[in-house]
Parts: C-alpha cells; sequence; structure tokens
C-alpha cells in the first residue's frame, strides 16, 4: 500500500514536472534565429493563414507568445550576475544581426608635432595634480586658471634703475602675455593645418629687425605689396622702383586654340631653323683666349692703373669732357685726366703690347681715341 | 583653397566656449561605440489626425531617444530629401519618420535613417488599421524599457525589400544598446509580421509567470499601438552605401575564429583543446627524456639513483604507456586529448 502511494506521488511529481516543462516549451517546425544582444527574435516559420483569417489577434498573440516564450527561454540560458537585488543577465558582447552605423568609422588621428617627438625621445607623459604647494604664500594653488601660481596680479612691479621712463610696465606685460596667447593660437591652428596638409599663409621669413638691410626691406616691400585683395596688381610704382628678382610668370604656355597660320609660321620658323642651322662665331669669345696667352706671355702685371693707382674701370668715364664736348649738360670733371699730356701711368706697358684689334673707344693708353 | 569638410576638425578651428560644449560635440563626433540612434519626428502640413497621433505613439516608444516637432513641414522625401538630411543632421539623429496626408497617398509614414548626414534608407508606408496607445485602456510599461523585438513571416527572410525593412524596424524600435539585461525587467515586446503584402505591428506588456521549472511562463497583454502597414514606395541604399554604413570598427568587431577553433569547454568547467596530429610510429617516438632514461655510469647504487635504464613498453594498442611515478622529473602538464 505505501509503496503504492509513494509511487503515485512520484508519478504526479513527474507528472507535474512534464506539465510544468511543457507549459515553456514551444514546438516550431523551424527554429527560430536570434539575436540576444538586440533581443532579437526571427521566425520563419509559415504562418497559419487560416487561423489568421479565423481569429486574427487571438493567433498572433499566440505567435508573439510563443516566440516570446523562446527568446525567454535563450535568454535564461545566458549567465547571469548578482547587481543590487536584481538578477542581470549577462548578454553577448558582439551582435550576430549588423545594423547600419549612423556615422561612418572614426578615422586615427595623425599625432602632433609634439606627440611624434615626445614618441620619438620616449617622453611620457606625468601627471600632474591640480594644487601645487606655493612656498611664498604657503597655501596649495591651482597649477593653472584663476588664482593659479602663476598668475601675477601685483600691484607693484620692480624695475630696474635704468628703466625707460616712458615704458608702461603693467600694459607690458599684458601685452607679452596677449602675445604669448597669439602665438600658441597660432602654432595651434598651424598644427590643424599641417594635419590637413594645407597651404598656410606665412610670412615668407619676413621678420621686423630694428636696423633693416636693403635686402631685408626690398622683401618686405615686395610682401607688403602682394599682400592685397588684389595681389599687387594695383599696387603704385615708384619711378626708380625695379620690378624684384624672379618675379613673374616662370612659364609661358600657348593659348590652346588659335590662328591656324600662326601655328602653321611657327612650325615652319622651327624647321628652317633646325635645317638651315649655321655656327654662330663669336669673334670676341673666339680671340679672347689668344689675346689673353700672348698678353699674358709678355706681361705678368696686366692691370691697367691711372695715376692715383686705382684699377681701369671702363665704366669710369675717364674723359668725360672729351667725350661730351658739344654738348656738356653734366658738370664739369674736376678730375686731372682733362688734360692732355697724362699719359705717364701706362707709358712703360704702351710699346710692349700689340694694338687690341677690338675696337676700343679707349686706346691702349686708357686714353680717348681720336678718331 | 581648401574647405574643412571635417567636423571635427572644424569643432577644433571654432572651439567650443565652455567644457560643457565641447563635450556635446565630441559625442556628435564618430565614435567606435555610437550613440543610441535618435529618431526625429515630423509631419507634413497636410497630416491628419491619425498621421500625427501614430507619430506621437512612436515617438513615446522611442522615448528619451526622439524628438517630436510640431511645426508643419512641407517635405517630399521621394523628390528631395535634403531638408531630411538637414534635419538629422541638426539634430544628430539617425532616425526620421515624416508623416502626410494626400488623396493619392492617404495616412502615410516615410521611415528612414542616415549615414554620415546623406540618406541611406528609406521606406514609405500606408497604415489603415490603428489603434493609438491611450486606445488601448491598459497600463503601459515604463519609458525607456528595452523592448524584445519578434519577426515573423516568410518575406521578412526571403525578399529584399522586407529584409532592408526589417533592419530599419530594428534600428527604429530596438532600444539602447545594453551589455545586461536585468531578466525581471523584460516588459515589453513588439512584434511585426509579414503577410499578404502587408506589415502587422503589434506591441505587448510582458508578463513573466511562474510555471513549475526554473524558466518562467511567458504571458502577453496587448498594450500598445495596433496598426497594419502596406508598403508603398521605398528608397533602399546601393550595395556598395550599405557594405559600408554595415562596416564596424575593429575594436567592436568580433574576433575571428581562428583564436577560439577547436577549443571547448566541457560541463565540468575544464577547456578541452583539439588538436589534429599526423600519423606517427609510436615505436619510435622521442618522448621527454629524463635522467631516470639515461644509461647511468657513473651514479653507483650509493647515490640512490635508479640504475635500470627505461624502455618505453609499448602496450597492444600501439600506444606509449607513459610512468606516470615520474611526476617528480617532469613539470605538471595541462591535459590534453589526443584523438585520433
Amino acid at each position: 500500500m505505501d509503496n503504492n502511494f509513494v509511487e503515485e506521488l512520484l508519478q504526479k511529481a513527474s507528472e507535474d514536472e512534464a506539465k510544468a516543462t511543457k507549459s515553456v516549451t514551444v514546438d516550431k517546425q523551424i527554429p527560430l534565429t536570434f539575436d540576444l544582444k538586440h533581443l532579437l527574435a526571427v521566425d520563419t516559420n509559415p504562418l497559419d493563414i487560416k487561423a489568421l483569417k479565423a481569429n486574427k489577434e487571438l493567433y498572433l498573440r499566440d505567435l508573439a507568445r510563443d516566440n516570446c516564450q523562446l527568446i525567454c527561454n535563450e535568454l535564461w540560458k545566458l549567465e547571469t550576475k548578482r547587481v543590487d537585488e536584481a538578477v542581470v543577465a549577462q548578454l553577448p558582447k558582439h551582435f550576430e544581426y549588423l545594423l547600419p552605423r549612423s556615422k561612418p568609422i572614426p578615422k586615427a588621428k595623425p599625432p602632433t608635432k609634439w606627440e611624434t617627438y615626445a614618441k620619438e625621445k620616449g617622453i611620457q607623459k606625468t601627471k600632474k595634480d591640480k594644487l601645487v604647494w606655493d612656498e611664498v604664500s604657503s597655501s596649495w594653488k591651482p597649477r593653472f586658471g584663476f588664482r593659479g601660481i602663476n598668475q601675477q596680479n601685483d600691484w607693484a612691479i620692480e624695475v630696474p634703475d635704468n628703466a625707460d621712463p616712458n615704458v608702461n610696465y603693467f600694459d607690458k606685460r599684458s601685452d607679452e602675455k596677449n602675445e604669448r596667447i597669439a602665438k600658441n593660437e597660432f602654432q595651434r591652428l598651424r598644427n590643424i593645418g599641417r594635419s590637413q596638409k594645407m597651404k598656410i599663409a606665412g610670412n615668407h621669413g619676413v621678420m621686423p629687425h630694428l636696423n633693416q638691410s636693403q635686402e631685408q626691406l626690398k622683401k618686405a616691400s615686395v610682401l607688403a605689396k602682394q599682400s592685397t585683395a588684389s595681389v599687387g596688381r594695383f599696387a603704385e610704382k615708384l619711378a626708380d622702383e625695379k620690378a624684384p628678382k624672379n618675379s613673374g610668370k616662370k612659364r609661358q604656355f600657348e593659348p590652346n586654340f588659335r590662328d591656324q597660320g600662326q601655328e602653321k609660321d611657327k612650325s615652319l620658323k622651327i624647321i628652317n631653323d633646325i635645317m638651315n642651322k649655321k655656327p654662330k662665331l663669336d669673334i670676341n669669345k673666339a680671340i679672347e683666349p689668344i689675346v689673353k696667352n700672348r698678353m699674358s706671355k709678355k706681361s705678368k702685371t696686366n692691370d691697367f692703373k691711372d695715376k692715383r693707382g686705382q684699377k681701369f674701370d671702363k665704366k669710369r668715364k675717364f674723359d668725360k669732357k672729351r667725350e661730351f664736348d658739344g654738348n656738356d649738360d653734366k658738370p664739369q670733371n674736376n678730375r686731372s685726366f682733362n688734360k692732355k699730356g697724362n699719359n705717364n701711368s701706362n707709358n712703360k706697358q704702351n710699346n710692349s703690347k700689340p694694338p687690341p684689334k677690338k675696337s676700343n673707344k679707349f686706346g691702349a693708353n686708357g686714353k680717348h681715341r681720336k678718331k | 583653397m581648401v574647405v574643412i569638410k571635417d567636423k571635427s576638425v572644424i569643432n577644433k578651428i571654432r572651439k567650443a566656449k565652455t567644457r560643457r560644449g565641447k563635450r556635446v560635440l565630441e559625442s556628435r563626433e564618430p565614435l567606435i561605440v555610437e550613440n543610441t540612434k535618435k529618431a526625429i519626428f515630423t509631419r507634413g502640413s497636410n497630416a491628419s489626425q491619425r498621421c500625427v497621433q501614430l507619430l506621437k505613439d512612436f515617438c513615446l516608444l522611442k522615448k528619451p531617444n526622439s524628438v517630436y516637432f510640431n511645426r508643419k513641414e512641407e517635405w517630399h522625401p521621394f523628390d528631395d530629401w535634403s531638408p531630411v538630411e538637414y534635419m538629422c543632421g541638426k539634430n544628430d539623429a539617425s532616425l526620421f519618420a515624416y508623416a502626410s496626408h494626400t488623396k493619392k497617398r492617404p495616412n502615410n509614414v516615410v521611415i528612414g535613417r542616415t549615414f554620415d548626414d546623406h540618406l541611406l534608407d528609406m521606406v514609405e508606408l500606408g497604415f489603415d488599421d490603428y489603434r493609438a496607445l491611450n486606445e488601448f485602456k491598459v497600463p503601459k510599461t515604463a519609458i525607456g524599457t528595452k523592448p524584445i523585438v519578434l519577426f515573423s513571416g516568410q518575406p521578412f527572410d526571403t525578399e529584399h525589400d522586407y529584409q532592408r525593412l526589417k533592419s530599419l524596424l530594428l534600428d527604429m524600435f530596438a532600444g539602447p544598446q545594453v551589455d545586461s539585461i536585468r531578466l525581471s525587467g523584460l516588459e515589453h515586446a513588439i512584434q511585426f509580421v509579414a503577410t499578404d503584402g502587408r506589415v502587422l505591428m503589434r506591441s505587448y506588456k510582458v508578463a513573466l509567470k511562474r510555471s513549475g521549472t526554473r524558466l518562467p511562463r511567458v504571458e502577453l497583454e496587448e498594450m500598445g499601438p495596433r496598426v497594419e502597414f502596406t508598403l508603398r514606395r521605398r528608397h533602399l541604399a546601393s550595395q556598395d552605401l550599405w557594405k559600408r554604413a554595415l562596416r564596424q570598427p575593429d575594436a567592436t568587431r568580433k574576433k575571428s575564429s581562428s583564436a577560439t577553433k577547436n577549443v571547448k569547454r566541457d560541463a565540468l568547467g575544464s577547456t578541452l583543446g583539439r588538436i589534429h596530429m599526423r600519423r606517427q610510429d609510436y615505436r619510435r617516438l622521442s618522448l621527454r627524456k629524463s635522467r631516470a632514461f639515461r644509461k647511468s655510469s657513473k651514479e653507483g647504487i650509493s647515490s640512490g639513483a635508479k640504475k635500470t635504464s627505461v624502455v618505453p613498453v609499448v602496450d597492444t594498442n600501439d600506444r606509449p604507456v607513459v610512468d606516470t611515478n615520474r611526476s617528480h622529473d617532469m613539470p605538471p602538464k595541462k591535459r590534453v586529448r589526443f584523438e585520433s
């Protein structure tokens, strides 16, 4: 009797268990696909159209209930953790079903100039405290900012004995600070520009100097002219002012479409030049080495020197008076060469040298040749 | 003249004046792990009461990651989607819904999403049977609960348009990305059923009842908006744009299975590895040699060393018998099962 009773109990227990498990199990033809990180369940089983038409809401609810049951069963399989009296399931780390992103993947930022240098040198970033102990005031002060250790709000500034009385040292301090800020900002923007590989407008190395040389002034003036909206097109030029060296277009290109006759002429000219090539003879250049050779054989000191011992310079107009006899607008040359008989310096060289073939305004003497 | 389009660079040049502002701008930049997608809900000038009601219901479902705009916007998304992109960009939202009502397209809702401030996908849905949230006299779930999303019906698996629609609907209605969920907090389930050219949407409140087992019995009660959509026009992303949008950064990408191939954990918790070996001649195996194997000529009996030269014994199955008493010679090894 007892045995039967125990058997019955056991049987009932197993039946209850079966019933209980049945209540949480769902049979599906095609198993569902889950993405637990999304709490997503995709059911590809075909729908029961008859049931759907018969009682739509009931069918849909049952369908939803079944699918929900299945996903809950999956979720209960996950590892759980206790967080503040609640049982929390650890969802998988990665998504199975990928959704498109809203923004593209971030690009790695190129390291700044300092970062590359620090990496190269092996400089590590050290964590600094916000507050620093200040001995002077014997208090903790912030490293930067309001009431910081570097802030200078002195009501008096020590000034050396040789101080300029017209200089406002307070202003000077604040100006220097502003300059530092501006410099930092400039460098920051330059870093950004550098990372973007942009052409950054600079001052081309033109810096302010106290006593500028002519070259520096020229460079500065040229740059200043260019630094207008029209890039110097309408800049006024002084009378004596020359165009700067190496300015203007570097290369000239012919237009794509032009007169056919012109093109023909140009091509023909090229051909003619090639075909009718004649050797160009520069007589002066040809003679120069021979002349030099002869001259060097006969005399070593080849310098023409005048009475004062200064070197002969073609550009210097010795006999100005002789040259411009009739049309003398310029003031008289007070030099002693005006007189005729001043051949002293070149006398010894006179006989040794052959007369140069070059038609020189000035003869071998250095004197003006009489025509 | 180089025009900088990169927002992060522009934000560096035009710096934020406050630290909070700076943080806001940084959160709007492309991130490795993105913020929850925000949705904007706008109505057209001719949107009907039902349209507006639907938008407001969806907005509530998506709260707090949604914005509803009261102003009537005259948009024609399928002709010109630039105002959509602009609005989404300004609000840092990647999802949008625009409702309108015309004679040709009554009760029209266009839902879509953007990628990189450009339109990605857009589907026009017309709805007929619609029962609003407030028409269900049932207590609702709290705002912000992550819902269980269910998709039923073969079109979601087979048809390309429906596949994209599935992705779009999941994007719209799935909650924020989380690492773990409180099991008792599974309160909301949204179901989409695709039949007969329509998509039926149902939303239920989930009740977890006690069953005899560890697993709970799920009971549902309809609480949310009930809509039946018909697919109208659609503008889906091209294949390469779609691929580009799906790309995940390396940090979040699943590690390739080569690191975890042939590794299993058994029920006892021990990790088992499977190695595939070439065929070996067991008679000529070069086992780990220890002092005991050496034919000791120097050591006498007085030192106490073993003098016997051990020859590996081969059993009938051609497998070497390893002398387990040599544990003091060898370091402890990890258990590796050889499977032929």
